[in-house]
């Protein structure tokens, strides 16, 4: 039935389509366009009584000359005439016209959405449907909002017929993507789910796409689908392909079918009644046994669509997880599709064995195909094949096998493809880290991998590797040893001479002794590298020489040199320029003590997630999240590096900690302090400690410094307590004169924290300066306090006082025996008001009392704190005062502010420092939004540098509840119906400042097996990211 | 569900473009570009299924023709390359060995009949009998004008109106 001999109605249109084929060139095809648009536009406009088959061939031109690529500016509102045609091809063609192009002129939505409202309560069946089409095909907000209510009916109304009901389905299907929350039609549910019932095969066929996403959607809503999805299936699977007529594909019964109800049944768990669940185990052994039977055709389309319904089987077989025995026979199955000759089937099976690999049932089943998929690897012609076999092995990889697997694709990479080196090189750094039994080996792969790959080596990696050097010892001169050798190449990647110039920096020293890398061939060969490199990793090559002359002051004038040429000096990038000009100051002005304290070795990096892993998650989420779930399983292996990351004790600076916290350079990391802090409330324990206690905390402090004179070993009297101590300080500080130098050296020092940061700041590798930066100004803080001589300082622990206030904004601050301190806050957009309460628990009274806060140099114009109330200067007995601060939030801070409280007591001073509950989160508004809204949303935020992960250890038993409160407590909306797992959680939050405000997604995925959450924050900020991510970690 | 399908001959010239969501021009423009040249440079034997930007793309050539839909990450290749192959049996069934000058010269008719078989990107009726019995349902109705148009078309063979 040619479709010319009956379709022929537009002869015109035909002639044009061949002229436009006709044309020889560009040009030609263009001008005979021009000429086709110029008459159909006087035609349009000139002529009024056009008739209706005239204005549609014209307006099918004008269709055929937009598919051609061309614009179209006119014509719409034909095309809108035609709709309200009583002739149906005329109708037709309108609406064809107006479902291409209706996004480009919308202005006459109106009229649109009046003529699809006439034909959609037509009788005529015939243009129910095209209206139905057109609504699914343009599917906006506006089609969603005039026909959400009325498309349902059609649905489930019992006049309808078998075609409308389908159409119907999927419109509405369409609709509710555009407009999710509002289409729920929880009312219809069940009515929905009986369209599975239907006696139509079509009817079915198109309902199940609808109860699919509304499943997803709202589960519970629509749970009951899950007992007549498995009859249907169960009724499909066990017919005979002559029992479906038309429904039966090539011998295969409803594959269409068949394949959207084992998708539906992945949204939902196992069935927990015992009959459904022993149907659907049958379903899917039948549809396994049919893979096992001869053929029964040898066209392609036969096995396609049987397999089809068996990978589909599989997916819901690796969804349950709990069939140890269907999970290896689908397992078995896949080992076969490995060797088939049809390069779709060995797509595939190396695809689904990916999922495979990671349950614990057929994890191991997996592994004995290792052989198959490495050789595959090599022998594929195919890309897109080998990068699954990459994808499979990474999958697969284990303790066991991990050094034949890393060592099959280092090799592979030498000829692997362009298009997915890279990925492979984070594979390789991924699965190196992971299961190092022995660093040598991990510091061999990742340095092979940049001789055999360097352009490929992302920052991520070798960032990552100098992250593990300096937190394992043992690595460390094991790999300036090797980093040496590979430098000596010829030829060697500039990514080479980052890691080496990094890790000579640090370790150099430790194969100085041999005098063939002795202090002097180190420098010659990075200095040898120098002029080929890029101004970053110069940047990088210089802070090494000023390390070196540290490590090595025999070598300090030839590097002197170095700095002082003018090639440095006065080089054109400004970045370089400076380095040069400081480091050299700072070589020849600072006493060998002061240079050894500024560049004492880097403290060890906190534990945190792999930022190779992060950046594979954001290349190939699938692929890295199944390792993940592999991680968590295998989190307390002792052989996961990131468990070796126990903090290193790196010995306490030669001076005391006073002195390098003003520099704020080489801090012990994080660790050692709050062992300062938590020392200090161990001492106090929260009642007025005597003055002596606080001495002793310093003093073994002190004590605790190798090779410093134990000064203040003698215990101090209470009267000569502030002058005694600060001579001790003094005496501790060779080369300052406190305080009288203090002034004077901090510029610099602080202009060096700068370079300091800019030094080892290479993207992500660093991220000390900036919280190192923070506790050095807190401890300055401290020390000056011990100078004034307050006499009590306590901090409520961060433990305790995060849980009290970080979720809710009242409750008592402080408590000893002299003074209980309430708190209650009050906060909006970026404005907040402090109450604090203090009440006098003596029957005496408290005089010389005072209330500050103070800002860290950090927190100076980002937080703006004003008395409104001050508390008077005496309290009487058993009283209490009040005393109110406003607050606003200019930009994003990170830690509290700290209060300070001052009074007498029998003649006697105290003090105490606390921390008040004002912290970014507090400055949250809760937004609402749906799903689609959210993803995008989280889409968006996708750099790696807004994103901030936490895994951590579940500290309450998890339980969704309070956790939704918490976050609640914490300031964020949360949102339900949004994450397909309905255990995760998400919420969306603005932080409102004065100058700027940032939105900010938050998810959080506990995992009850494991007790552990991984919490995700994206934020458009990253500082605020991370901030967030810190605040709430470990508070679940 | 699927989100696109194109096809396009040997040469790059795409001959239906259907988009199962809401996307700019633009963007359109660049997917056609990018994703045709991707698929006219892959040799005859590899396999029909690609990992590209968000979406998996299956494809397969009849003759001159390249079908081509993109799905999303838990759709089912196999099942989709049968979508696409179903289409094909009913364009032929339609038009009587189907070739690449229907399709050209008869657009709108690879139009209709595509959304008879899916819509939202999804199938709407699998069953190649219903939809070709739905396309010459709307044709039956074509019919009753067609003598009055009949006089018409020896004007417009010589291009005058």
């Amino acid at each position: 039935m040619p479709a010319v001999s009956r379709g022929d109605a537009m002869r015109g249109l035909a002639v044009f389509i061949s002229d436009i084929r006709n044309c020889k060139s560009k040009e030609a095809e263009s001008k005979r366009i021009n000429k086709e648009l110029a008459n159909i536009r006087s035609k349009f406009k000139g002529d009024k009584t056009l008739d209706g088959y005239s204005k549609k061939k014209y307006v099918c031109k004008l269709l055929f000359i937009f598919l051609l690529g061309h614009d179209i500016d006119f014509g719409h509102m034909e095309a809108v005439n035609l709709l309200s045609s009583n002739k149906y091809t005329e109708k037709q063609i309108g609406y064809l016209f107006i479902s291409v192009l209706v996004s480009s002129n919308s202005d006459l939505m109106k009229l649109i959405i009046q003529n699809i409202k006439n034909d959609i309560s037509s009788p005529k069946p015939v243009h129910v449907n095209l209206a139905l089409h057109c609504i699914a095909n343009i599917g906006s907000v506006e089609m969603a909002e005039a026909f959400g209510s009325e498309v349902p009916k059609l649905l489930v109304s019992a006049q309808a017929n078998e075609s409308v009901k389908q159409s119907a389905a999927l419109c509405l299907l369409r609709l509710f993507r555009t407009m999710p929350d509002s289409m729920t039609y929880a009312e219809w549910a069940s009515r929905v789910i009986h369209l599975l019932n239907d006696q139509h095969m079509g009817v079915v066929t198109a309902a199940v796409s609808l109860i699919h996403s509304l499943s997803q959607h709202s589960p519970n809503d629509y749970k009951g689908c899950v007992s007549l999805a498995v009859s249907r299936l169960s009724r499909i699977v066990t017919s005979t392909y002559t029992d479906l007529l038309d429904y039966t594909y090539y011998f295969v019964p409803a594959p269409w079918l068949s394949v959207k109800l084992l998708r539906l049944l992945q949204c939902y768990p196992v069935p927990d009644e015992p009959a459904i669940r022993g149907r659907l185990v049958e379903c899917l052994e039948t549809i396994l046994n049919k893979c096992q039977e001869p053929p029964k055709s040898k066209k392609v389309q036969h096995s396609n669509a049987k397999n089809a319904v068996l990978f589909e089987a599989i997916n819901l077989i690796i969804h349950i997880d709990s069939e140890p025995n269907l999970l290896v026979r689908a397992c078995n199955q896949l080992g076969q599709f490995l060797q088939h000759r049809e390069t779709n089937l060995r797509y595939l099976a190396l695809e689904s064995m990916c999922l495979l690999a990671g349950s614990e049932f057929s994890a191991d089943a997996v592994k004995k195909h290792r052989e198959t998929v490495i050789n595959a690897l090599k022998t594929e012609r195919d890309v897109s094949v080998r990068q699954r076999a990459v994808d499979l092995l990474y999958a697969m990889c284990d303790k066991t096998n991990s050094e034949e697997i890393v060592a099959e694709m280092l090799d592979y990479l030498k000829i692997a493809d362009y298009a997915i080196r890279e990925e492979m090189v984070l594979k390789v750094a991924i699965l190196s880290e992971k299961y190092a039994s022995d660093y040598t080996w991990y510091v061999d792969t990742i340095l092979q991998l940049i001789r055999v790959a360097g352009d490929y080596v992302s920052e991520e990696v070798w960032h990552r590797v100098i992250q593990i050097v300096i937190n394992r010892d043992d690595a460390q001169g094991y790999a300036a040893k090797t980093v040496f050798e590979n430098l000596q190449a010829p030829a060697c990647h500039e990514n080479m001479v980052k890691v080496g110039g990094y890790i000579l920096g640090e370790f150099g020293n430790l194969i100085a002794g041999d005098s063939r890398s002795s202090p002097l061939v180190q420098f010659n060969l990075l200095h040898s590298k120098f002029h080929l490199c890029s101004p970053a990793t110069r940047a990088l090559l210089l802070s090494t020489y000023i390390k070196f002359i540290n490590l090595f002051p025999e070598i300090k004038p030839t590097i002197q040199n170095v700095l002082r040429n003018n090639n440095q000096l006065r080089n054109a990038d400004v970045e370089l320029q400076q380095r040069a000009l400081e480091y050299s100051q700072l070589s020849s002005i600072t006493s060998q003590d002061v240079l050894a304290t500024v560049l004492e070795e880097m403290p060890p990096f906190p534990e945190r997630e792999s930022s190779i892993l992060a950046k594979l998650k954001k290349k190939k989420p699938a692929s890295a999240q199944a390792l993940e779930k592999d991680e968590e399983k295998h989190k307390k292996s002792p052989a996961s590096v990131e468990n070796h990351v126990e903090t290193k004790e790196t010995p306490p600076p030669i001076t005391n900690s006073n002195s390098v916290d003003l520099l704020g350079l080489g801090t012990p990391a994080a660790a050692p302090e709050t062992n300062n802090t938590n020392a200090l409330w161990d001492v106090f324990g929260g009642s007025p400690a005597p003055e002596e206690q606080v001495i002793d905390v310093n003093m073994s402090k002190t004590e605790e410094n190798p090779g410093v004179p134990a000064a203040g070993s003698e215990p101090p009297t209470t009267a000569a307590n502030e002058t005694q101590y600060l001579t001790n300080i003094e005496s501790l500080l060779p080369g300052f004169d406190i305080p009288n130098q203090l002034s004077s050296e901090q510029p610099p020092a602080v202009e060096l924290l700068n370079i300091g940061s800019n030094t080892f700041d290479e993207g992500t590798l660093v991220t000390q300066p900036a919280p190192e930066l923070i506790s050095g100004i807190g401890d300055i803080d401290f020390a000056q306090t011990s100078q004034v001589g307050s006499d009590v300082c306590a901090d409520v622990s961060d433990s305790d006082w995060f849980e009290k206030f970080l979720f809710k904004n009242s409750g008592v601050l402080f408590e000893n025996d002299l003074l209980q301190i309430g708190v209650k806050c009050e906060f909006k957009d970026q404005y907040g008001r402090v109450g604090l309460f203090f009440g006098n628990k003596t029957p005496t009274q408290l005089n010389h009392f005072s209330a500050s806060v103070t800002l860290t140099d950090d927190q100076q114009g980002k937080l703006v704190v004003a008395t409104q109330k001050e508390a008077p200067s005496q309290i009487d007995g058993g009283a209490q005062v009040q005393h109110f601060l406003n607050m606003e939030c200019v930009s994003l801070f990170s830690d509290a502010p700290v209060l300070r409280i001052r009074y007498n007591h029998q003649g006697a001073p105290h003090s105490v420092s606390l921390k008040l509950p004002v912290l970014i989160n507090k400055f949250f508004e809760g937004t609402d939004m749906d799903a689609t809204n959210f993803f995008g949303r989280w889409k968006q935020l996708g750099q790696p540098a807004q994103e901030c992960q936490k895994i951590f250890q579940a500290k309450f038993p998890i339980d969704a509840s309070s956790t939704k409160l918490k976050l609640t407590g914490f300031g964020i909306a949360c949102l339900s119906g949004i994450d397909p797992n309905p255990e995760n959680m998400v919420g969306a939050g603005i932080v409102k400042t004065k100058d700027l405000q940032v939105g900010c997604l938050l998810r959080l995925e506990p995992n009850q097996a494991a007790r552990m959450y991984r919490l995700t924050i994206r934020a458009s900020n990253g500082v605020l990211s991370q901030t967030l991510c810190d605040l709430l970690e470990d508070q679940f | 569900m699927m989100k696109f399908m194109l096809l396009f001959s040997r040469q790059g010239k795409v001959r239906l473009q259907k988009w199962f969501y809401a996307i700019g021009d633009k963007e359109k423009k660049k997917i056609l570009r990018d994703l045709v040249a991707l698929v006219l440079q892959r040799r005859p034997k590899m396999c029909n299924f690609l990992d590209w930007k968000d979406f998996k793309v299956v494809y397969k050539r009849y003759a001159s023709l390249f079908f081509c839909c993109a799905i999303e990450d838990t759709d089912n290749e196999l099942l989709a390359l049968e979508v696409i192959h179903r289409y094909v049996e009913i364009l032929d069934k339609y038009f009587g060995s189907v070739c690449e000058l229907d399709i050209i010269f008869n657009f709108e008719k690879a139009y209709f009949i595509l959304d008879e078989f899916l819509l939202a990107g999804e199938i709407q009726e699998s069953s190649k009998n219903k939809v070709l019995r739905a396309v010459e349902n709307s044709d039956a109705l074509q019919e009753e004008n067609q003598e009055a148009e009949a006089t018409r078309s020896i004007l417009e063979e010589f291009g005058l109106t």
